[in-house]
């Protein structure tokens, strides 16, 4: 009926890992200056596979990417402004959370040669903003 | 024979563009007109090539305006930017027929404190439907609205759109500890229930694989490898809640400003 006390401990420190985890990386994240840029010697292999991605595979899937910037263009350029986690975890939003049924009414659409897309990049003075409000 | 046909050529060529170059002004008023902005971009800087200092001014400031009407605003900002530096002290309205523009590319562009501050040296024009765009852009922002006077219904649906704007700090805590939360306060509930079943499935793979673990039956590598990937959604989730908040917010005040425009309209510097 009781959990042994090694598991109950181990599922605490599983909540304090995700918990703890967040603000540690916020906390880690560069500053917010837009002229920043952070230096990405450790996204060096993930950047060289998005680049092949983007190479050989994106071209036949572009199509499919219902966003203004396409999802690997943005995957390069969040790693660049905001380092590997932070640019990794947005990625992660945008492909896994953002990239649903309710594009349409989220966000504003645009026309890009025969196909319509959808803005949905935030400029640094308008996160700037935010964050000083 | 060939050189025959060579001379007709540049005299036919010479007779069509002759007029198209005496009319030059007219010319790009019409491209401009017809959405042709790129068009009217050749002919403006053909002009801005050969004219003199007085007028390298004036050019400028129409360059900026057809990048700003083909939506460039990055552009038209520089371009502006140089023109009004190019304006002598004397010619203060032109200065702010350029600076009043500007302001226009700078709200689209987000940079409400330029704008602001901008607005603040324009001095030959009414800049009250400027100051209520940027009240409406910086809605959160109580101070800028209380320098201008609202007629009463305005205030109304100022209110009411203030009402509505959601809090991003506020969404980005509340995913912080319910995942999917926070975009589903700011009305994004697909968004939302798609981090609440990614976390909420990393979460129960990495319980059972701490669970495995301790029964020795999976090596430490599994539980820390799932904890791991779970964290980085889990922060994917929490940074997407207080996106989802910025969204709603800035959709929320351009469908505003398309209804509701205070009389703001762009300076035609073409003419």
């Amino acid at each position: 009926m009781f959990q042994r006390p090694d598991v109950i401990a181990s599922r605490i420190y599983f909540l304090l890992a995700i918990i703890i985890f967040s603000p540690v990386n916020v906390l880690s994240q560069p500053s917010r200056d837009s002229t920043t840029t952070v230096s990405v010697g450790q996204a060096d292999l993930v950047e060289k596979a998005d680049h092949f991605y983007q190479e050989r595979i994106g071209e036949k899937t572009i199509h499919r990417c219902p966003f203004n910037v396409s999802c690997s263009q943005f995957f390069k350029s969040s790693l660049k402004k905001y380092g590997m986690i932070k640019g990794l975890a947005l990625f992660l939003d945008r492909y896994f959370y953002r990239e649903n049924i309710s594009i349409p009414s989220n966000y504003a659409k645009l026309n890009k040669g025969n196909r319509v897309v959808y803005e949905d990049a935030l400029s640094d003075s308008l996160l700037n903003y935010y964050n000083s409000n | 024979m060939r050189m025959h046909f060579q001379i007709v050529s540049l005299i036919i060529i010479t007779v069509i563009s002759l007029p198209l170059s005496l009319c030059g002004e007219n010319l790009v008023k019409l491209l401009v007109e017809e959405a042709e902005y790129e068009l009217a971009r050749i002919e403006l800087y053909k002009t801005y090539k050969n004219a003199s200092e007085a007028q390298k001014q004036k050019t400028l400031g129409k360059i900026a305006y057809t990048y700003q009407l083909g939506g460039n605003h990055r552009t038209a900002k520089e371009r502006y930017l140089k023109a009004v530096q190019f304006v002598g002290v004397n010619n203060q309205e032109y200065a702010d027929s350029i600076k009043w523009n500007l302001c226009y590319s700078l709200l689209k562009l987000d940079e409400f404190g330029e704008a602001y501050g901008l607005i603040q040296s324009i001095h030959t024009l009414d800049t009250t439907p400027l100051v209520k765009q940027l009240g409406v852009y910086t809605a959160e922002y109580r101070k800028i609205q209380g320098s201008v006077k609202y007629s009463a219904e305005e205030q109304y649906l100022l209110k009411k759109l203030r009402a509505d704007l959601r809090n991003p700090t506020l969404s980005k805590i509340l995913s912080l500890f319910i995942p999917g939360a926070g975009q589903m306060y700011s009305s994004h509930p697909i968004d939302g229930l798609q981090a609440l079943l990614v976390v909420g499935a990393g979460s129960m793979f990495s319980l059972v694989a701490i669970n495995s673990y301790h029964a020795g039956d999976l090596h430490l590598v599994v539980p820390v490898a799932t904890i791991s990937i779970t964290a980085l959604f889990h922060y994917a989730n929490v940074l997407s809640g207080h996106r989802a908040a910025i969204y709603r917010n800035m959709k929320l005040k351009r469908d505003f400003l398309s209804k509701h425009d205070f009389g703001f309209q762009l300076l035609n510097m073409i003419e």
